[in-house]
Order: structure tokens, then sequence, then C-alpha cells
């Protein structure tokens, strides 16, 4: 998984291209349904996944990690608040 | 100015709005963009272009600046902003990836900093007044 985040030429970020590539998305969209057990595996996955990254991390690159996760956490947020109010999304 | 687009109201009525499209695709089309037209329901219509380089491709669809020239009650609107190629909505498994907002905003950047959406907004101003006017020689006439 040692990929750039960033396409080379253009600059934009591309770790979008790579969640459609991975296990775990493939399979959890590929009927449409999302089930209980699938919410709940994906959760234990990220869980255990943040836990090794914190483990690995230096000091410094954990206060940018946790920086950017936060970031990223509020950027989600409004997205959903957003899709919301076009009723794009179940309120 | 919306969050990603451009859009200004011109006071020009034309009732045909398929030759302002026309217009402005041939414009970018002489500059080698890639370009294709799609009407909307509303009655008007959406150009889009995209040229590699500035527009990526997300999900294997590609991004483009889309172009909608909409009649308006006493005038005609156009609206620069990112969207799919072809396509009127951007499709929610789009919408709901988290990079999605990043990367829309990065495209729109690059856009912007090539002028896109001015000169897509100049090209239907000027085709809209000589196609208003046009019309309403004749009309008098």
């Amino acid at each position: 998984m040692d990929r750039p985040w960033f396409d080379q030429e253009t600059g934009t970020l591309l770790l979008d291209e790579y969640v459609l590539e991975m296990d775990s998305y493939r399979r959890i969209v590929e009927d449409d349904v999302i089930s209980d057990d699938e919410l709940v595996e994906q959760t234990q996955r990220v869980a255990s996944l943040l836990r090794r990254l914190e483990e690995a991390l230096s000091s410094e690159a954990k206060a940018l990690a946790t920086e950017t996760l936060g970031e990223l956490a509020v950027l989600n947020t409004l997205q959903v608040k957003r899709l919301q109010t076009t009723s794009m999304l179940p309120q | 100015m919306g969050t990603f687009n451009s859009s200004k109201t011109f006071p020009y009525v034309v009732e045909d709005l398929a030759p302002v499209a026309q217009d402005v695709m041939h414009h970018f089309e002489d500059q080698d963009y890639e370009v294709t037209e799609t009407n909307i329901a509303t009655g008007g219509v959406q150009v889009s272009i995209r040229r590699g380089g500035t527009f990526k491709a997300i999900i294997g669809m590609k991004t483009a600046l889309n172009i909608k020239i909409e009649p308006q009650a006493n005038g005609t609107r156009v609206e620069a902003g990112v969207g799919i190629f072809g396509q009127q909505a951007i499709p929610t498994a789009i919408t709901l990836l988290v990079f999605w907002p990043v990367v829309i905003a990065q495209v729109w950047n690059m856009a912007q900093e090539a002028n896109l959406d001015d000169e897509a907004l100049d090209v239907a101003e000027d085709s809209l007044k000589a196609r208003s006017e046009a019309s309403s020689g004749a009309t008098a006439q």
C-alpha cells in the first residue's frame, strides 16, 4: 500500500481511487446492501488499524495524524450534513 | 458565486439556447477540449468540457467543467462548475466518497487558475448577446 497520495501530474488526491480497489469496499458495496455484520466488521477493522497506527507513529507523526484524522472527520460531517439537506441521504 | 461554481445572469432572452451551447462548444473544441452537450429539463442546455491534465477521472468517470445555460424570467443564467462529463448530477456513489470534496475543490482550483470558468461565462455572454440582437432585429423587420 506504499502508493502516492497525490497524482504527480495534477496534484489531485488519489485516495478515493485506492478505496475503490480495497476488498473491504468491494465486498460491502457489491450487493448494495450493508448488513449489520458488515458495519460491525468494518468498525472493528478501523479500530484495529488505528491502534496499530498509534503504536507505529513517532510523537511528531502522531500529532500530525491526529490533526489530519480530526479534520477529515469534520469534513465528513460537513459532507453528510450537506447531503442530508439536499435529500440525498436519509435524515 | 457558489462553493465550487461561478454563475451570472445575463439580460438576454434567446428562445433557442441550442445555438448558444454550440458556440460555447466550438470555442472550447477549437482549443482541443473534449466537449459534449446535454439538454436540461428546465429548457436549458449543459455543455461539458474537459481536457486531460486538469480534469481527472474518478471511479472511471470523467470530471469536467459543466456549463449550464438556463432560461430565466428576464434573461439567461449561465453557471460553470465542476461535475461529471455529460451528466447533470454527480452520482451518489461518488459524493459519498470521503475525499470527494477535496478532489472537487482541487479540480475547481485548477479550472479557476486557467480562468476556464470566466472564459465560459464570457463566451456564453457574447453568444447570448449576439443571438438576442439578431433575434430582435429579425422581429423588427
